[in-house]
């Protein structure tokens, strides 16, 4: 092995409220401002900003050697303008560093990409470019999809928006056989794909503070050495920010891990490359083909689109928001597009999966519901209701 | 016990469709939200039972029993693929049956907080009934024996003489349900356990009272104490008892003759108001009920708010009320109150419940769409 890249997600949802259909209006007639905004609370103050004062500190310290990818979606950057600006300057920082190459997202975290007229994908991703280039002054090259949502289309449309690389995650049976740790391109397009070494990630995203694990504990020097002994150009070390300090709490040891992990894998022989650096010096070794109607992700066992879109309640939820979208433009309500866009969100598809079974507790942990039944039905309530607002606001339109 | 007084119900659900959003916002036709072939199949089904059913009942009256029927408008409407069924039940008044009158549509309007709609489809039920049967029902029955504050003072005003009710517990309190009550207009309320014998544990061999005899049931009824045993159940539980292959007919054929043996008599709805004086329960006027109380009907989140959401569209509605596609529209609003679409989504039904819920709000979500885009 050459190179470690590694890349951390960032992003908060506007949960829903508990709908019923009363007195107030716009954005909050939906949204819960008091439980998003107590929620993005705890998660900068358990990770935000201590993940970020290590890792600006880390890249400090290594003076170069150091270097990562985060992404930062739309929705948590405006929660972080609303609620607590010191966060936004601690990623301000890392910007400033010049040794964190932020990537692309759809603004709202959505299931947009996986619409049949990319249009609203688009719009999407030019609107999250925009937002991190205003507040961060960066503009992305790279680009990665909502929970890592990927197929034959999707990244022709990346590609076509002109971006570099794409992310994405490293699937058996896609790989079948092949490794996850060199650069592959996707199947027309040719657009370089960097696949996540789920093995890798998982053992500090998933299992680090697993006592079940024979592994446990583990430790920057053990994993550096696996690192080392894996074959291939790179290995991309994809996982969600909040596994430092959120998924695995600070008393896990997770921050001293962190703290060790840069120099115990620079002390390896290995270096660290961002993903435009990894398709800078690697060549593409084979092609990835994904059909539309396989398309992969990184969510649950399955890997595919079933986190969201696994049961009728989800499907049912997901065509009526998508249905009502040329109707949501016609209107030329920036407010109403604005709830529209975010009830694409994926957070509240997956809130409704009923997958009980093996990851199951993955999705009830992100979830404000009891159940998934609550979360379907009071999505579908709040559609009824802003499907009604936007039909109200044609006719109004009609009549003058 | 003196008197038993016998009640069915003649319905057949109209069932929402598994409705798809992603074949595009349609045109708002009752085909649209409702599996009219699905309703047509199970009538059809039904049709030579119905009609072996009616003839039991026929030579039940023959031996002195007596019956009120309340056909709901959902029911006569279908029948018009199946004239049959109507004269069979127009037979049954000419030897002496009785029909009373409920919200046409199997509605739970009863629940909005403007009464106009009820009304509306209390007298559309009734001018049916005079229609076909051509007699002007005295007796109401509400959809799922629904009984609100209001309804008796409703229904005086409307000119009826007898309300029959659910006879729960949170209405009695431990009184006994086999009186006439007193209420802006008598109140009967049925009795649950053996209106129950007949309409679900009948055929149920593993039930210690199986098999169910008239003799056993008229000797319950005569250690009684009270003035009327109320007994209500859905007529097509007959039909789904004869499938089960339980004699039910027989046990109808015979129950007159037991009945004099215990010196009960058979006797309907205004016969009992005529022949007892009125008890009075406190707990009437100020209690919500309906078939087993109010939880099953109202119970949950996506009860309420799907009746929230018809007392909407309702007002809506009426202000399209110029536009040429209203009737259509009106009509298939009163489809979309019907008691079963709440019954189904409720928490009895755990979690499918919730996922028809979801398909229902679905469907609802068009059709106030559909609605909005109405231009007057």
């Amino acid at each position: 092995m050459r190179s470690v890249c590694m890349y951390f997600q960032l992003h908060q949802p506007y949960r829903l409220k508990w709908f019923w259909p009363d007195d107030s209006k716009g954005f909050e007639r939906y949204f819960d401002v008091a439980i998003n905004r107590s929620i993005f609370e705890k998660v900068a103050r358990k990770c935000y900003l201590p993940a970020t004062t290590l890792l600006a500190e880390l890249v400090d310290q290594h003076e170069g050697n150091f270097k990562f990818s985060v992404s930062i979606t739309g929705t948590l950057l405006s929660q972080c303008e609303k609620w607590n600006p010191d966060v936004l300057d601690v990623f301000t920082q890392l910007a400033d560093s010049k040794r964190v190459e932020f990537i692309d997202e759809t603004n709202y975290h959505s299931l947009a990409g996986l619409f049949d007229d990319k249009n609203e994908f688009r719009e999407q991703i030019r609107e999250h470019h925009e937002l991190t280039s205003d507040l961060l002054g960066v503009k992305p090259q790279v680009f990665r999809n909502t929970e890592l949502l990927y197929n034959n289309s999707i990244a022709e449309t990346v590609s076509s928006m002109g971006y570099k690389a794409i992310l994405t995650e490293g699937v058996d049976q896609l790989l079948d056989s092949r490794s996850p740790n060199y650069v592959y391109k996707a199947k027309d397009c040719g657009l370089p794909v960097l696949l996540r070494n789920y093995k890798m990630s998982d053992d500090i995203g998933y299992r680090f503070s697993a006592r079940w694990w024979e592994e446990y504990p583990l430790t920057a020097d053990k994993w550096a050495n696996w690192a080392s002994t894996e074959q291939g150009d790179c290995m991309n070390i994809f996982m969600d920010y909040e596994t430092f300090g959120e998924h695995q709490w600070s008393d896990s040891g997770i921050f001293d891990f962190l703290r060790a992990l840069p120099g115990e894998v620079l002390d390896k022989g290995l270096e660290f490359n961002t993903p435009s650096e990894i398709v800078e010096k690697y060549e593409p070794v084979g092609e990835v083909d994904v059909g539309d109607f396989n398309t992969i992700s990184w969510a649950d066992m399955e890997r595919d689109t079933s986190a969201w879109l696994g049961n009728d309640m989800q499907r049912r939820c997901f065509e009526e928001a998508k249905m009502l979208g040329p109707y949501v433009k016609r209107t030329n309500d920036p407010k109403l597009i604005s709830i529209w866009r975010h009830l694409l969100t994926s957070d509240h598809y997956y809130y409704m999966s009923t997958k009980w079974l093996g990851d199951g507790d993955v999705h009830s942990y992100f979830s404000i519901h009891t159940s998934p039944y609550d979360a379907a039905i009071n999505f579908i309530a709040a559609l009824l209701d802003f499907k009604s607002c936007v039909f109200r606001k044609l006719a109004e339109m009609n009549k003058e | 016990m003196q008197s038993v007084c016998i009640c069915s119900e003649v319905h057949l659900p109209c069932v929402l469709k598994w409705y798809w959003p992603s074949e595009g916002y349609r045109s708002p036709e009752f085909e649209t939200y409702f599996d009219q072939p699905k309703m047509y199949s199970a009538l059809e089904k039904n049709v030579p039972e119905i009609i072996r059913t009616n003839e039991a009942l026929l030579d039940s009256i023959d031996n002195g029993a007596k019956y009120t029927f309340d056909i709901s408008g959902i029911f006569l409407d279908q029948c018009k693929w199946n004239p049959a069924v109507i004269e069979s039940f127009k037979e049954l008044k000419d030897r002496g049956a009785g029909f009373s009158a409920s919200p046409y549509y199997h509605s739970i309007s009863s629940l909005f907080p403007d009464n106009k709609e009820f009304k509306e489809q209390v007298t559309m039920h009734r001018d049916k009934i005079k229609e076909i049967f051509n007699v002007n029902p005295r007796t109401f029955i509400n959809t799922e024996l629904i009984l609100t504050k209001e309804l008796s003072t409703i229904l005086k005003e409307m000119k009826f003489k007898c309300l029959i009710s659910e006879g729960s517990e949170n209405l009695l309190y431990g009184n006994d349900p086999n009186q006439v009550y007193d209420n802006h207009i008598p109140t009967l309320l049925r009795h649950i356990p053996l209106s129950e014998d007949i309409e679900i544990r009948f055929s149920d061999q593993k039930w210690i009272s199986y098999p169910l005899i008239a003799d056993k049931f008229a000797s319950w009824i005569a250690n009684m104490e009270g003035d009327v045993t109320t007994l209500h159940f859905k007529y097509s539980s007959i039909l789904s008892h004869q499938q089960n292959r339980s004699d039910i007919l027989q046990f109808l054929i015979d129950l007159p003759a037991s009945f004099e043996k215990y010196g009960i008599s058979m006797i309907t709805p205004e016969e009992a108001l005529k022949n007892f004086k009125t008890k009075e329960l406190p707990s009437i006027m100020n209690k919500s009920t309906s078939r087993y109380g109010m939880h099953n009907l109202m119970g949950n989140h996506p009860q309420h708010l799907y009746l929230h959401e018809l007392i909407s569209i309702g007002e809506i509605l009426q202000s399209k009320k110029g536009a040429p596609e209203y009737d259509k529209l009106n009509c298939i609003y009163r489809y979309l109150q019907q008691s079963e679409i709440l019954l189904e989504m409720g928490s009895d039904n755990q979690n499918i419940g919730y996922e028809k819920a979801v398909n229902i709000f679905s469907a609802l979500s068009d059709f106030k769409r559909a609605i909005l885009e109405v231009k007057v």
